[in-house]
């Protein structure tokens, strides 16, 4: 059951009223939520549930442990036995066979003949970002960032809660916990401002991501050999702009969502291309993933307290294991190897004595973008070939014309307009366009949300594709 | 269990509830379509009968008063000007 549905709209019409009718009933309407998210979860495959109740249990019994427990090697080992649970989890659903792979592959180099077969596995929907919320608990409990709760029904209702369970925002543990203590209130939420979210996420996954890949990206990334330079160089563009706005349409629609039933969600995008650099474009990009690896990872890993060489060591360590998070294939990982690098040198040079004579320049603002923006369109190449041998026939592409036609679609261009004035829009645009919302009448509101709607279905087409964030 | 009770001051969903519930619906009356071929494809087993019957009176009503037909006209407009062939 993805956002942009039938189905979700008969789910979320079916819960919306019930949610709120609740609403002086707090544990009541945890419950209900709580079954309607494992119904959501279950929507693609009821075995999964006792996937999400297993890391329920770990995350509520770890807490409580960790809580109770006096003695700091003690809560080391709960803590780490916690985090082993979860990525061993992880690890089985997702990178057994990856791992199998590589073994048989190097095997079979040096002539072995290893008596290891492939497992038998479907990969759970929104595992990586379950994994992700677990830890965050267990974490934030042990750094006493939040009290371990004493409900099993809180721990579980934060890490199943629907409008993140699929593909994000990463909702940190001490930013939700406390939210379920008191029931939220309209009053508290612009009814105009979030349903520009959804509506706007609507329009930037619907029709400019959807048109996007459907009319040109996924062929020239099904075969790049078989285009032209000109169709690869605005493939590029075109990629960076379709995932830009699928993914932030996602988490656009979850937030939304999120504050329609009462519960606020950290933002996750801020005009990520108009980074002047690379860690500015980690404060940019899905930036709740940014900050649970730099939380969670870098920072325990020593971050850039003990010199230079360590410095790189843990960037190293942490994009390329947040880059292998996106899925078993090389390409994710030679994908966070290149922002590591990137995030190295940008380190060391905004240290630089040189940094601080340029960086007041307008013309060293053209160059730091031009260079962050081309650079991150690049390393998109990766992330999203099927393979490292199809990204490399794309880069091949790039480099050396094969001399095929030009196929591009004229749409594109429409297309990739209006996906780059949805991303320069200002945050405050919505806020004043949804004030300016909530200070019309019930009859106005309708008729407005009613017209862009209908306008957004008009505009879509028939068939969508998947999120791209729903295979991590 | 102090802080299961909402304080009393608490704003009224009820505004929300309409307008939201409202869009939804113009929205389903506008495209009935989509909700009806989505409940025939569920109805193998005959159950969704009733909610099928509601969909199609939906769709009829929405035919009779020519909104339906604005609807998909210009879905199948929109397809045709950006090459979208199935719309």
């Amino acid at each position: 059951m993805l956002f942009p549905t039938i189905d979700f709209a008969l789910f979320f019409s079916g819960s919306f009223a019930l949610v709120w009718s609740l609403n002086q009933q707090n544990l009541l309407k945890k419950f209900v939520l709580l079954g309607l998210s494992l119904g959501f979860y279950a929507s693609w495959d009821w075995h999964f549930l006792f996937l999400l109740l297993a890391s329920g249990a770990i995350s509520f019994a770890g807490g409580a442990y960790l809580d109770a427990a006096q003695s700091r090697p003690f809560r080391g080992v709960v803590l780490a036995l916690c985090v082993a649970l979860d990525l061993g989890i992880l690890g089985y659903f997702k990178y057994l066979n990856f791992f199998i792979a590589q073994l048989l592959n190097l095997a079979h180099a040096l002539g072995l003949d290893l008596p290891l077969d492939y497992v038998n596995v479907t990969l759970p929907v929104a595992i990586s970002f379950l994994t992700f919320h677990a830890i965050s608990y267990v974490v934030d409990v042990y750094r006493g960032r939040v009290a371990a709760s004493r409900s099993p029904l809180d721990v579980l209702l934060y890490l199943s809660f629907f409008p993140h369970l699929v593909a994000g925002p990463i909702v940190r543990a001490h930013e939700f916990l406390p939210q379920l203590q008191r029931p939220g209130r309209p009053g508290d939420f612009s009814l105009g401002e979030n349903l520009l979210l959804i509506l706007g996420g609507l329009f930037k996954k619907m029709v400019i991501a959807n048109y996007l890949a459907v009319r040109f990206v996924d062929g020239v990334f099904t075969d790049p050999s078989q285009f032209s330079r000109a169709d690869l160089i605005i493939a590029t563009y075109a990629y960076a702009i379709q995932i830009y706005c699928d993914f932030s349409a996602y988490t656009d629609i979850a937030i939304g969502v999120a504050a329609l039933f009462g519960y606020r969600f950290p933002q996750n995008f801020n005009q990520p291309y108009r980074a002047l650099g690379f860690s500015d474009f980690w404060r940019r990009w899905h930036m709740t993933l940014s900050v649970w690896l730099r939380d969670y990872l870098y920072i325990p890993l020593g971050g850039n307290r003990h010199g230079g060489w360590r410095t790189t060591r843990n960037l190293l360590i942490t994009m390329i294991l947040g880059g292998v998070w996106h899925g078993a294939n090389w390409t994710f990982l030679i994908w966070g190897a290149l922002h590591a690098l990137a995030l190295t040198a940008d380190h060391n040079w905004r240290r630089s004595r040189a940094y601080d004579t340029l960086s007041g320049f307008w013309a060293y603002k053209v160059v730091a973008w031009l260079a962050t923006f081309h650079f991150v369109c690049l390393a998109w190449v990766f992330f999203r070939s099927p393979s490292l041998d199809e990204a490399g026939q794309f880069l091949a592409g790039l480099w050396s014309d094969n001399g095929a036609g030009v196929t591009l679609p004229w749409v594109v261009a429409p297309l990739l307009l209006a996906g780059a004035v949805t991303h320069l829009m200002p945050e405050a645009t919505r806020r004043v366009m949804g004030a300016a919302f909530d200070r019309q009448g019930v009859l106005k509101q309708i008729g407005l949300g009613f017209a862009a709607l209908y306008a957004i279905i008009v505009m879509a087409p028939s068939a969508s594709a998947p999120f791209i964030y729903f295979r991590f | 269990m102090a802080n299961d009770r909402a304080p009393a001051a608490a704003a009224s969903a009820l505004p929300w509830i309409v307008t939201i519930y409202a869009i939804l619906a113009l929205t389903a009356f506008a495209f009935p379509a989509g909700l009806r071929v989505w409940l025939e494809e569920r109805n193998a087993n005959g159950r969704l009968w009733l909610p099928l019957a509601i969909a199609r009176q939906i769709e009829a009503a929405s035919q009779a008063i020519g909104v339906a037909p604005i609807g998909a006209d210009l879905r199948r407009r929109f397809g045709k000007l950006i090459g979208d062939q199935d719309s």
